[in-house]
């Protein structure tokens, strides 16, 4: 009886999510005539935003739409465009070579401050559906693992470092540097017999990356009237140390990924040490 | 410039929320406190706020100095500050009662989900920008899910995983609606989207509103993605259920208001959504679905969280009718019944709260002879009942009254709408005076349990502004009508926020 209603119910989901289908793929994929729709297959950028944070030249945009009011939704392409150079341009808008995260860390990153947030309360819940597991114990690791992983600890550990500290250059950044350093406490948990979780560290870890995020922000705020405004000199364009607060912000959320995903693996491992 | 700090709104319990772990080491009591001074911090400050854009008009608050459309903004108007200051008021009334409950392990943690849950919230509602407005519901549906799983038992994880599929579900939507969007006007600025919505192949704009519609249609607690709400409700405390039905629903609300009106809307005097669909009808339709179902199963419950949670869905169905009937009257009406709600369904999930510990259950027929043993709470317990049934001098009443006749006034085929609305009174008006009847029996009941003054101070608050609201209805008045001619104004919103005139 209850088997029947099972597939019952599992083929009216099948019919919603078949018509639901037909819709959509109808919707989308006719020629629509007038009016806008997407264009997939050959994207035009410079009807979109993010064409002015490709071409680091918002402050232009922003005076563009202050003298040409409405025509500037037709006239994107014709905002002044600034000159860059890689290695020489000094005091570029968003100092940072990485477009990527010029645009995840700068123009919106508050956005990241949210996304920030989102894992913490992620791993907060995990926690506290896990917080009566029991320690676990695997079996002993065999010499080339222990060895292995005494080994690559350090290396991993300064690659991670590397790609963070990197974020404003090069591909990479706080979320895959942090999550490449919680791949390294992985590896220790399966390497040694003897690991200890230590969730306090990692608790008092993440508060401070944390706090360092929204505290330049709120630094901003104060010191030039708006959240998460740059208030450091961006410097030269394409050097390690360049464009403000940006290369801060992740590496404080590398840091913070870091300890955040590591306490999440220590959870799953048997939780705390009392 | 002044505005610009608006944004601690945010940032202040986001800064503090980081911080909790700090303070659970030190001691896991002090991060209840933590979290009810940063709430209340954000209530005077947003009352503040509001008092200022009642006599300033609408302003916005820009981040990382970057202006809309191209950074993200925060848009402070009558309408968006009013709903915050009411998120804030009614999370901070429900954390007095979370205060004083007894001490567990996960404190520390459930002080954080609430903070960040009511945290996002009010940032939904603040926020111009639509991508903004999706990571926030992401906290808001993640901290959810964690309330209610607080109880750790089976049908608080079977409510849990519910709410967590169909919240991914709906989340899913939003963002394919959100990629839509940017893919074909190039932005995700709120007000830039309202300016050139009407661009849009009429085809394509409905598949958006429909996905943003189910998007949200989940906190909204509509019909059909409300089948979380009895487990969810039932599984968790019931003064916790008071934050999913005053903040979570009203949240889920305020956006459909928000972007079928302002957004998707296609202008001031005769608003409709633009798109090859009537949505104004899809969505009276959804509202009389919700309202019927959430009604007619509330009759048939006798466990008072899951008639209390099936009413708060009802309710959402009537607000939903007028949001699609789409007058100037009606979203008056709409507004006031909304805040209405959130004030008499918090003091009912509250006044539960210790009524469930007096009696030792939460199944009606335990409930006889209450009002020997607490004459307060039984009493508490009609005054909230009496204000969302709408009985007169209470002030369900008046924003009823407002509904009905927003609707007729609207004519046609509302006439059936009308009928829906009185039929849903009429259950109402039953399932509630059964358990008032209950309360009065003549009946002794052996109870140690003590209220503590706390609960006390939340109930004679609320109580008192029921009433109040009640006999004095133009108390809230300006603020209602203020906020009504900001979510109508399309073109006021667009030159705020943008400098473009339309």
């Amino acid at each position: 009886m209850k088997n029947t209603q099972g597939m019952v119910n599992a083929f009216f989901a099948f019919l919603l999510v078949v018509i639901l289908g037909i819709f959509f793929f109808n919707a989308i994929n006719q020629p629509l005539g007038n009016g806008l729709v997407l264009n997939k297959d050959n994207p035009d950028l410079s009807k979109r935003v993010s064409i002015h944070y490709i071409l680091k030249n918002v402050h232009n945009a922003e005076d563009y739409l202050a003298q040409h009011k409405s025509s500037y939704f037709r006239n994107r392409d014709k905002v002044k465009s600034s000159n860059l150079e890689f290695g020489k341009t000094k005091n570029a808008e968003s100092g940072s070579a990485n477009e990527v995260t010029s645009i995840v860390v700068n123009y919106r990153g508050f956005d990241t401050l949210g996304e920030v947030t989102v894992l913490f309360i992620s791993i907060l819940g995990l926690g506290m559906l896990l917080h009566e597991n029991k320690k676990k114990y695997w079996a002993k690791p065999s010499l080339i693992v222990r060895t292995g992983a005494n080994f690559l600890f350090p290396f991993i550990v300064l690659f991670g470092v590397y790609v963070f500290v990197h974020g404003h250059l090069t591909p990479g950044g706080g979320f895959p540097g942090g999550t490449i350093i919680a791949s390294a406490a992985l590896l220790l948990i399966l390497g040694l017999k003897d690991f200890k979780n230590k969730l306090t560290m990692t608790k008092i870890i993440e508060s401070l990356a944390g706090l360092t995020f929204a505290g330049l922000g709120l630094v901003g705020l104060f010191t030039n009237g708006s959240f998460l405004t740059n208030f450091l000199p961006s410097g030269t364009m394409g050097l390690l140390v360049s464009s403000g607060i940006t290369a801060l912000i992740y590496i404080a959320v590398g840091i913070k990924v870091a300890a955040e995903l590591s306490s999440g693996i220590m959870e799953m491992n048997g939780g705390g040490e009392e | 410039m002044k505005s610009n700090y608006a944004v601690l709104l945010i940032a202040i319990p986001l800064l503090v929320a980081f911080l909790q772990p700090l303070f659970s080491l030190i001691n896991k009591r002090l991060t209840k406190w933590v979290t009810f001074l940063t709430i209340g911090f954000n209530f005077i400050y947003s009352l503040k706020l509001l008092n200022y854009v009642m006599a300033n008009g609408a302003q916005i608050a820009i981040i990382g100095n970057w202006k809309p459309p191209f950074g993200i903004n925060l848009y402070l108007s009558p309408f968006s500050m009013l709903f915050a200051t009411i998120i804030y008021f009614v999370a901070l009334i429900v954390l007095l009662v979370y205060l004083i409950d007894k001490p567990t392990e996960v404190d520390d943690r459930m002080s954080i989900a609430t903070l960040l849950m009511v945290m996002a919230s009010g940032a939904i509602t603040l926020t111009g920008d639509i991508f903004n407005m999706f990571v926030f519901v992401e906290i808001l549906s993640i901290s959810t899910v964690i309330l209610i799983s607080f109880n750790n038992k089976g049908i608080s994880f079977k409510g849990a995983f519910r709410y967590i599929v169909l919240a991914s579900l709906g989340s899913s939507m939003l963002l394919l609606a959100i990629g839509f969007i940017y893919g074909s006007l190039g932005t995700l600025n709120l007000a830039s989207i309202a300016y050139r919505f009407n661009l849009l192949n009429p085809v394509y704009a409905s598949v958006i509103v429909f996905l943003f519609m189910a998007g949200i249609m989940v906190e909204a607690e509509l019909f059909p993605f409300n089948a979380w709400v009895p487990e969810a409700y039932k599984g968790s405390k019931s003064y916790l259920n008071a934050l999913l039905s005053g903040v979570v629903g009203t949240t889920g609300i305020y956006v459909l208001f928000r972007m079928f009106i302002t957004i998707f809307g296609s202008g001031q005097n005769h608003i409709q959504v633009i798109g090859s669909v009537n949505f104004n009808a899809v969505i009276i339709v959804i509202g009389v679905l919700t309202t019927l179902i959430g009604e007619f199963s509330a009759l048939s419950q006798k466990d008072i969280k899951k008639i209390l949670a099936f009413s708060s869905m009802a309710q959402m169905g009537i607000i939903a009718v007028t949001i699609g009937v789409a007058n100037m009257n009606s979203i008056n009406a709409g507004i006031f019944h909304l805040i209405n709600h959130a004030f008499s369904k918090s003091l009912l999930f509250i006044v539960a709260f210790p009524i469930i510990n007096i009696v030792g259950s939460a199944n009606i027929d335990k409930w006889e002879g209450l009002g020997r043993k607490n004459i307060f709470l039984a009493i508490a317990f009609a005054i909230g009942s009496f204000g969302l049934i709408g009985i007169p001098f209470f002030n369900g009443f008046w924003s009823k009254m407002m509904i009905v006749e927003s609707v007729v006034s609207a004519g046609g085929w509302m006439y059936l709408v009308i009928g829906t609305i009185l039929l849903s009174a009429l259950v109402e008006t039953f399932y509630f005076f059964r358990i008032i009847f209950k309360l009065f029996v003549d009946k002794k009941i052996e109870s140690t349990y003590s209220v503590h003054i706390f609960i006390y101070l939340a109930i004679l608050i609320l109580s008192i502004i029921v009433i109040y609201i009640g006999i004095k209805p133009s108390f809230l008045a300006t603020y209602i009508h203020k906020a009504a001619i900001d979510l109508v104004d399309k073109s006021h919103y667009i030159s705020t926020v943008l400098g473009v005139i339309k």
